[in-house]
């Protein structure tokens, strides 16, 4: 089966769901993360050989790492309701080491993860608006000028959405660009890091001026064609 | 624009007079090193060494000889750092290689020589060395079309290309071609040369174009990189040839118009990444007949001798990227002590890559063999064994066809006007064989990620070519121990890959099995948590079906960052105590552009989380058992610490902490 | 030159600091404890990226002529004059900032740095460093992260059979001294459910702890009888014996690999050596206290670390 690891009222998942339902070959279940957290029975276990792990859980079903085909991963934080009744330390102690091993499992499915997970953020590579700027500089896209210290910060730029563009694997899909700022899209996301990424461009001064960036993609916008993309990537 | 060889290049030392079949080579380039510490910054208008050396004179020597520096792998010092840097890969076997002291100089071919020493004798210069100018791995490829023209429907000749059948013979694609992902697919290659006929009617499907340099007009080089690509990517149809790995994308980076071979290997390594291949088509003249350009190719070596194409390489091995490298059609033994010797020029510290005790580019260096006797009613000598211009050598890990390799271009096989209906019978050199090669590696590639396998490393990949594979051959005059390596064997590569994981496999399936069969049972009683969800993905779906909600739904959402961000901040204070909490706590939760990231609401969540929270919670591993290392660093423990002075002091102990 | 961000006065720093001093290496020491007196101005450029200046109390220092950074910054919540204030305190707020500044600039320079904030975050989980690890080529423990006590329980039993412990230990970041798993522990291994905890098949061999600096490797072999050696004297009542090894050439280039696949150019890596030779590693520390082993040992970690944030090969 393909999950999608995705609060029950994430919107963007949902409507993934409905719409890659039809591209792939295998049931398209959505987990949350408390379901997973809230399991009755949880063993990750690892070695010099390989990886495996399962979940029982409360209504009887199983889930074993075996049977994952592919994650379409919108977990960005572990769920500690149940911690909130213990005292500060043991409080933070615990959630520190359930994100601690939620990033390790997901890393360690060996299947396709749309996104994998890093360390700074479970629903995978994320970069403060600095270093998002220097790597957008770095890979060629325009960025506005930006100046910064500790005692004069930015205002947060109020006006974050423009044109998306969603690079999976190496591959534009959005509107035409020229071959210049199609490169540039690809290397950003490269430097980035994750496989899906979202970049957000205003056109400014006559050329693709970098606004954003996640690995958190608002679906939607991408469309059919992102969609399909996303589904060639489970299809193998 | 390719610039045509100088007289100069053609005067060089002499040799030649054979006609026919020799490319103009690409212009030789002179490349200077500069040494690290001085930390030189030639680009973005700067002309200036960070250490704090002084500059002037050698800024006048370029312009006293009208040249121009810049640096060799990107536009600035700081770029280059900073793709050496941020992107390493799980496949590095070696910190990165610093590719900002190399430098390419503009200068008027005639200049190069005097340039060249001028700057040797520089304090800033670690090196300057003339590279003269590369060829395509083909030997004396020098096919014309036939005169016929081609008729209406080209036929099949993929029963002519036997490098793809059962081993010992072909590679065993075909088989390749029977497991999921065994045509490459999810792969990218990139093709370094000169140019390439890419409206061939073969070469159609998942072709990226040239995405590098400026193609050189000339029909030769043109001839090469078609037929090049035919091996790998060559159309799956129901005409012409079949490459081995169809479904991998294709792009091609000329090394001419400015990035010559090492600028153009990087920028191919730029676009890739891990599992994804290169593959270098060029050779060049070594110091054998004292870097002559020769037509007949003698004394033609491996690019990664020269250490900016080393750096190239090794850089993008470093990033997982299997680079395919021709071993050269020079008939030379890259064993022997000659290569020891440094070029004039080399920097200090350079030492011979062709003995990998030295140093190891990580590149898959390419032998020829011969098919086997009798493909096409000719005979090369014994199957497997080394062709005459072969080079051979300890470092050669694998062979390829380098006779009678059936692939488009040229138009022997089927000619007439329009070259994009040209085939050829007989695509020869380690240009032939390393492109076999390349097919082979996306196929292996494309099969990992079929399997939800990590792709393989270059490392890897290397050690199977070795340990696996139909072995050279003796002939008279070129036993097997002038070694090219074995012809893979794509099924025993994929054991050798693969292999492993087998039992594991099993297991797994039957686990697999035993959790469709709970799932199944276990449906039923999930129809009810389902149905809740289905409900409020339907209800959620439904609103932004209705226009007026949608047209709402996008001015909120361009609203939502703002309240995304301050969302953000709060949860910062309420998990981390205000602040960013040092580098360790940081954990972030960054919004996304789309998702509701508004904390847990699913009934059966909500339903655990009561459950759990009646129980008293203290962690299985005690507070006495964690020491709080916070302050350490002040020699005193951190404020709030409700342990005895005792504890305190035990916990303190020998050694100092680590990490925070 | 080169850039030293911590507390002067703590060993590894001191020693730093020292062996910058005796190879006459330019550097500038930080003291972290002048955070609120410190500022770094930052302007985009747009070809080059980030330039700017770090200001402190001894002057100003244009960052495009650092070369190398050694990074032992503490927790800055922590710091002395901010510890004792409110979470909203402005002082707080303003050390946030010029932290947050900082590891910004730390993680993009494009300089060598040891080692970069992002790359030192993967040590938040060992079991996610631990595949890391394992695909560099070490052998990992057997290790079962779970809230089921019967699981633990049947590992334990499983582990005993080959005549091995298990022990346990954190898998977050937040040390835990690892201990044994005795059969007294039993009676609270329902603490468990609530919070799946990491045990580990506790592999018999000797310890061999390698400081990798850049691609020179500095290892040291550990006796003790402790199960956890750095708490030895309280764990067996004798210090633990450390002498400077010789590694085999591939587990040195397998240690170099992982520093390198971690993107820590400056790390402590923990490998245990078993009786017949495998090399089982348990962690890349990100920021080693590396002066415990060189005081012992004579190993000079400082110098090479400082020779190669000035640029050394």
């Amino acid at each position: 089966m393909i999950l999608i690891l995705a609060d029950a009222h994430d919107a963007g998942a949902l409507w993934l769901r409905a719409t890659l339902t039809p591209l792939v070959a295998m049931p398209l279940v959505v987990l949350t993360p408390a379901r997973l957290v809230y399991a009755r029975t949880i063993m990750h276990h690892m070695d010099s050989s390989g990886t495996h792990s399962c979940f029982d859980f409360g209504d009887g079903t199983s889930l074993h790492s075996s049977s994952i085909r592919g994650v379409v991963n919108r977990m960005s934080g572990a769920p500690t309701d149940h911690f909130s009744s213990a005292e500060p330390r043991e409080r933070l102690y615990a959630a520190s080491e359930l994100q601690a091993f939620l990033l390790g499992w997901l890393a360690s499915l060996p299947c396709p993860l749309l996104n994998p997970p890093a360390p700074e953020s479970l629903a995978g590579a994320w970069h403060t608006d600095v270093v998002a700027t220097q790597l957008a500089a770095l890979a060629g896209l325009r960025c506005r000028p930006f100046v910064i210290d500790a005692d004069d910060p930015p205002q947060s730029n109020s006006t974050m959405t423009g044109t998306a563009h969603f690079i999976l694997d190496g591959k534009v899909i959005g509107p035409m660009l020229p071959a210049r700022d199609r490169d540039a899209l690809i290397q950003f996301a490269h430097l980035w890091g994750s496989r899906l990424v979202q970049v957000e461009t205003c056109q400014e001064e006559g050329r693709l001026t970098f606004l954003g960036a996640s690995s958190l993609p608002h679906y939607q916008r991408g469309g059919p064609t992102l969609v399909r993309a996303m589904a060639q990537v489970f299809a193998t | 624009m390719a610039r045509r060889p100088s007289k100069r290049d053609q005067n060089n030392n002499g040799n030649d007079p054979e006609s026919g079949g020799s490319l103009p080579a690409s212009p030789p380039e002179l490349v200077v090193v500069t040494h690290v510490e001085s930390a030189m910054r030639a680009s973005a208008g700067r002309f200036s060494a960070m250490s704090g050396a002084p500059t002037d004179t050698l800024a006048t020597l370029l312009a006293d000889h009208s040249a121009t520096m810049r640096p060799l792998f990107g536009p600035t010092e700081e770029r280059v750092a900073a793709f050496g840097n941020l992107s390493m890969d799980v496949a590095a076997v070696a910190e990165p290689t610093d590719l900002t002291t190399f430098y390419a100089i503009d200068a008027p071919a005639e200049r190069l020589d005097a340039l060249q020493s001028d700057l040797l004798a520089h304090d800033l210069v670690d090196g300057a060395y003339i590279k003269p100018g590369a060829e395509p791995a083909a030997y004396l490829n020098d096919m014309a079309p036939t005169s016929e023209e081609a008729p209406p429907a080209t036929p099949d000749y993929v029963s002519r290309q036997g490098y793809l059948e059962a081993a010992p013979g072909g590679v065993e694609a075909r088989w390749a071609w029977t497991q999921a992902g065994g045509r490459g697919s999810s792969i990218r290659i990139i093709d370094i040369e000169g140019a390439w006929r890419f409206t061939h009617e073969d070469l159609t499907g998942n072709q990226g174009g040239v995405v590098g340099g400026t193609m050189s007009t000339d029909i030769g080089w043109r001839n090469h990189g078609t037929a090049v690509l035919g091996e790998f990517s060559g159309d799956l149809n129901s005409f012409g040839v079949t490459g081995i790995a169809s479904d991998a994308v294709v792009s091609a980076i000329s090394i001419f118009g400015g990035p010559g071979s090492a600028g153009a290997i990087n920028a191919a390594a730029a676009r890739l990444g891990a599992g994804d291949v290169i593959l270098i088509e060029l050779h060049r003249p070594g110091p054998r007949f004292a870097f002559a350009n020769r037509s007949d190719q003698r004394g033609y070596i491996a690019v990664e001798w020269w250490p900016d194409d080393f750096a190239a390489i090794r850089n993008a091995v470093n990033r997982g990227i299997i680079v395919v490298e021709a071993g050269g059609n020079g008939a030379e033994n890259l064993d022997d002590p000659i290569y020891q010797t440094p070029a004039a020029g080399f920097p200090a510290g350079w030492t011979n890559p062709f003995r990998r005790a030295n140093r190891d580019s990580g590149a898959i260096v390419v032998g020829a063999g011969a098919p086997p006797p009798g493909t096409h009613g000719r005979t090369h000598g014994a199957d497997r064994s080394r062709l005459d211009f072969s080079n051979y050598g300890a470092l050669f890990d694998t062979q390829g066809w380098g006779r009678e390799v059936t692939t488009a271009g040229y138009g022997d096989l089927q000619g007439g006007g329009n070259e994009d209906l040209w085939y050829t019978d007989t695509f020869s050199g380690t240009s032939s064989a390393s492109p076999i090669i390349v097919g082979v590696a996306a196929s292996l590639q494309g099969m990992a990620r079929a399997r939800g396998h990590a792709v393989l490393t270059p490392a890897e990949f290397r050690n199977c070519l070795r340990s696996t594979g139909s072995p050279q051959q003796d002939e008279p005059g070129r036993p097997a121990v002038q070694r090219i390596g074995t012809r893979p064997n794509l099924r025993q590569l994929s054991t050798c890959a693969f292999g492993k994981g087998k039992e594991i496999a099993k297991e797994l399936v039957k686990e697999g099995k035993e959790a469709f069969k709970e799932l199944k049972d276990g449906r039923k009683e999930t129809k009810e948590v389902r149905k809740e969800l289905v409900k409020e993905g339907k209800e959620a779906f439904k609103e932004l079906k209705d226009g007026r909600k949608e047209f709402k739904e996008l001015k909120e959402f361009k609203e939502r960052p703002d309240k995304q961000i301050k969302e953000k901040d709060k949860e910062k204070d309420v998990f981390e105590g205000g602040g960013l909490g040092g580098i360790r706590e940081r954990i972030a939760q960054p919004t996304g552009y789309g998702a509701d990231n508004g904390g847990t609401t699913d009934i059966e969540g909500r339903l655990a989380a009561i459950e759990s929270a009646v129980q008293s919670l203290v962690h299985f591993i005690g507070g006495e058992l964690r020491p709080d290392l916070s302050a350490s660093a002040l020699g005193t423990e951190a404020q709030g610490l409700a342990q005895g002075d005792e504890q305190a002091k035990l916990w303190k102990d020998q050694k100092d902490n680590e990490g925070f | 030159m080169i850039l030293i961000l911590g507390i002067p006065d703590e060993a590894p720093v001191a020693r730093a600091i020292a062996a910058a001093e005796a190879d006459g290496i330019g550097h500038l020491v930080f003291d972290q404890r002048d955070h609120l007196s410190a500022n770094l101005m930052l302007t985009l450029d747009p070809i080059a990226g980030w330039r700017g200046t770090l200001s402190h109390p001894k002057g100003t220092v244009n960052l495009a002529s650092v070369s190398g950074v050694y990074v032992r910054l503490m927790d800055e919540r922590f710091l002395p004059d901010i510890v004792d204030l409110p979470a909203d305190a402005p002082q707080r707020l303003r050390s946030a900032r010029f932290h947050a500044l900082l590891h910004d600039w730390l993680n993009v320079a494009p300089i060598r740095i040891a080692s970069r904030p992002r790359a030192m975050l993967s040590n938040m989980s060992k079991t996610y460093q631990a595949g890391i690890i394992r695909r560099c080529g070490f052998a990992i423990p057997e290790t079962l992260v779970t809230n089921d006590p019967d699981t633990v329980l049947a590992f334990v039993a499983r582990c005993a059979a080959d005549g091995d412990d298990v022990v346990y230990k954190s898998v977050s970041g937040t040390r835990s001294i690892v201990q044994i798993f005795e059969p007294a522990d039993r009676e609270r291994l329902s603490r468990i459910r609530w919070c799946p905890t990491q045990f580990q098949r506790k592999v018999r061999g000797h310890d061999v702890r390698v400081h990798v600096v850049g691609k020179q490797t500095f290892a040291t072999a550990i006796r003790s009888d402790a199960t956890d050696y750095r708490y030895a004297r309280r764990q067996s009542a004798d210090d633990a014996e450390l002498t400077t090894t010789e590694l085999p050439p591939a587990t040195r280039a397998t240690c170099v690999a992982l520093s390198g696949a971690l993107d820590l150019p400056f790390t402590g890596i923990d490998l245990r050596i078993s009786p017949s030779g495998e090399v089982f590693c348990f962690e890349a520390n990100p920021c080693p206290a590396y002066s415990y082993y060189e005081s012992r040992t004579g190993a000079p970690i400082a110098a090479a670390l400082t020779r190669w944030l000035a640029g050394e090969k």
